[in-house]
């Protein structure tokens, strides 16, 4: 116990380094993470959400694909939760299912973003120089083009399916983690057992993925994570807007599409207001989670 | 400044040229050629005629070249011929261009106001109950989605309290004067333009606080709080001035976001810009318009982040005077 104390007192004395040391390993993340109340209750909420999703069938007693033209918006009943869309299909079903679809193209869009953001970045910091310069002007071309515009009008030309909407969502948001990533590489880089690594010989690749990228990681996690939240967004609003994924598959942001007009914006608020709240909640838990990371390691850091 | 302006300037032509290039590229995996639809599909052309003008336009040729051609006609400001209305791209664009401007303009505008006061009060208040609500409203303003705040809207002034018009951009009204055209006009902007706003405002709030924090913990405003100066003159000269200089650049950032988001909003409010006749461009398969779309707004982006290194340059003394680049 006494020893123990010492060894905190005298290793902490030198706070800087520690603090560089712990927050570049990841160590002492989920400590600092712990104490974040919101993103405690982001994971909760999270939670919750993975829950119904996974458990789907078991928590709904319909088929969401179901059309019954007799049973047409009927209101939230005891045999239908949340009441009945425009096909007569149960929407408490189509939320719970609806989830499914929304959280994995916008998990594996993400996932591809990430791999593409993180390989540019890490070469454009650890090269620098002319492989530097065509990258990150390349990225900011990329950034040029507003991402809503050409999301809509690459699925539009290549087809609107599942697969198509996540590939194009990755290969059009990966710039901000880019250049996060590069940043954190530059400074990596200059890490004295980066330079021992170098010296005792090993090869380019190895320093990039078994020193620096570990290093690097925690950063892609926190760019990750307030990433999902912007890419929910955008794949609900290109479903909002009837040019994502077709209907009857249901997704969160599609189920709002019927519902823009007054008269079902009046009426039938069972039809809009549930997946609008399962979009709102969601996006809120992620943002929860991912501020509380980057509170937990380093709070200066920006994404853009 | 002079450097450092003529850098940026240079950088803006082979960004243009990236752009015209992905749209190209883009335009080669919609269905019929883009040198194609340069032609007026009103002009009743014999097949011959029309091979001549293919080869003219250089359609027989290689990529590289087809593209070239293409280039030529944008400079010349032919966008091609919209498949649907059949009349020149340009022409069904234009009159869409003005209607988003002012929406996004405002949008910006309050934007900024609203995120610096509000970054500026969490900062001097730090830790107090009012920075802790600011944040997590900002969280909560980010996470909703646009269109759902949009349908909230409708239901709220559509039908429970009528006092703001929810569609278009004018009353179907004839005989108002100019100043009430304008008034007219503005209080139909109220809602679309502060909606699209929530967003930039959650983000601006966030950044205008760390900005104003470490501004407000650096040595100079210490130097000028004990030289005796003013809190007023300590904070609204000295303090201010230096956090908004991220601002400009993230807000330059969040552009193409904010541009995205116009589309919803214009499709929720039935506001006649751009973004609907995106939407609309879809619905009918309307390639040329839909590739003089991409490449007007990335341009748009790309002049605007421009004027926000231009504007950066002339805050900042230290890139004024030719310190640091």
């Amino acid at each position: 116990m006494a020893l123990q104390q010492t060894i905190d007192r005298t290793t902490t004395r030198d706070t800087d380094t520690v603090d560089e040391i712990t927050r570049r390993s990841g160590r002492g993340l989920w400590r600092r993470f712990r104490r974040h109340r919101l993103s405690l209750i982001g994971m909760a909420i999270l939670g919750l959400i993975a829950f119904g999703s996974i458990f789907a069938p078991w928590i709904s007693f319909h088929d969401p694909n179901f059309i019954n033209l007799d049973k047409i918006k009927e209101a939230p009943s005891l045999t239908h939760y949340l009441g009945t869309d425009a096909a007569g299909s149960d929407v408490w079903a189509r939320l719970l299912y609806g989830s499914r679809i929304t959280l994995v193209i916008a998990a594996v869009g993400l996932l591809i973003g990430v791999v593409i953001g993180t390989l540019i970045g890490m070469l454009s910091g650890y090269y620098g120089g002319w492989i530097d310069n065509v990258l990150m002007r390349f990225t900011e071309l990329i950034m040029t083009f507003p991402t809503l515009f050409a999301l809509i009008i690459l699925v539009s030309i290549l087809g609107q399916t599942v697969f198509n909407i996540m590939w194009i969502m990755g290969i059009l948001g990966w710039t901000g983690i880019a250049r996060l990533v590069r940043g954190q590489v530059l400074a990596i880089r200059e890490m004295d057992y980066v330079a021992a690594a170098g010296a005792i010989g090993a090869s380019d690749r190895r320093i990039l993925f078994g020193h620096i990228l570990p290093a690097a990681m925690p950063y892609v996690a926190v760019a990750g994570t307030l990433g999902l939240a912007s890419f929910i967004l955008i794949e609900a609003a290109l479903n909002f807007l009837g040019l994502g994924v077709h209907i009857p598959t249901p997704t969160w942001g599609n189920m709002m599409k019927g519902a823009q007009n007054i008269h079902t914006i009046q009426n039938e608020p069972w039809l809009w207001v549930p997946p609008g709240l399962a979009i709102a909640l969601t996006v809120l838990a992620v943002n929860f989670v991912g501020d509380g990371l980057r509170d937990a390691l380093d709070p200066r850091i920006q994404i853009d | 400044m002079g450097a450092y302006l003529i850098r940026r300037l240079a950088m803006f032509i082979p960004m243009l040229i990236g752009i015209t290039v992905i749209t190209f590229v883009i335009a080669n995996l919609a269905p019929g050629d883009p040198v194609t639809a340069l032609i007026s599909p009103e002009d009743q052309l014999r097949e011959e005629d029309l091979e001549r003008m293919r080869r003219a336009l250089g359609l027989d040729r290689p990529i590289p070249v087809r593209y070239l051609a293409w280039v030529r006609e944008l400079v010349t400001g032919n966008f091609g011929f919209s498949y649907y209305t059949k009349r020149p791209v340009i022409d069904t664009i234009t009159p869409r261009i003005l209607p988003t401007l002012e929406l996004t303009g405002i949008a910006l505008v309050l934007s900024l106001a609203v995120g610096v006061v509000f970054g500026t009060i969490s900062a001097l208040k730090q830790y107090s109950f009012w920075d802790y609500a600011l944040s997590v409203l900002s969280l909560v303003g980010l996470s909703i989605p646009t269109f759902f705040f949009g349908l909230v809207a409708l239901l709220i002034f559509g039908w429970l309290w009528p006092v703001l018009p929810v569609y278009g951009m004018q009353s179907f009204n004839e005989d108002l004067s100019l100043i009430g055209k304008i008034v007219d006009n503005l209080k139909h902007t109220i809602l679309p333009a502060s909606i699209l706003s929530i967003d930039l405002v959650a983000t601006n709030t966030r950044y205008a606080r760390t900005a104003m924090l470490e501004v407000l913990g650096s040595d100079y405003i210490r130097t000028a709080r004990s030289k005796g100066l003013s809190e007023r003159i300590v904070f609204g000269r000295h303090g201010l001035r230096n956090a908004l200089l991220p601002i400009i650049t993230i807000t330059s950032l969040r552009l193409p976001l904010l541009l995205g988001g116009a589309v919803v909003i214009e499709i929720v409010f039935s506001w006649p810009g751009l973004g609907q006749q995106l939407v609309d461009a879809i619905h009918w398969r309307d390639y040329p318009v839909l590739m003089a779309l991409v490449l007007f707004t990335s341009t748009l982006v790309l002049a605007s982040n421009l004027l926000a290194d231009v504007l950066y340059a002339y805050v900042d003394p230290r890139i004024r005077y030719g310190e640091a680049s």
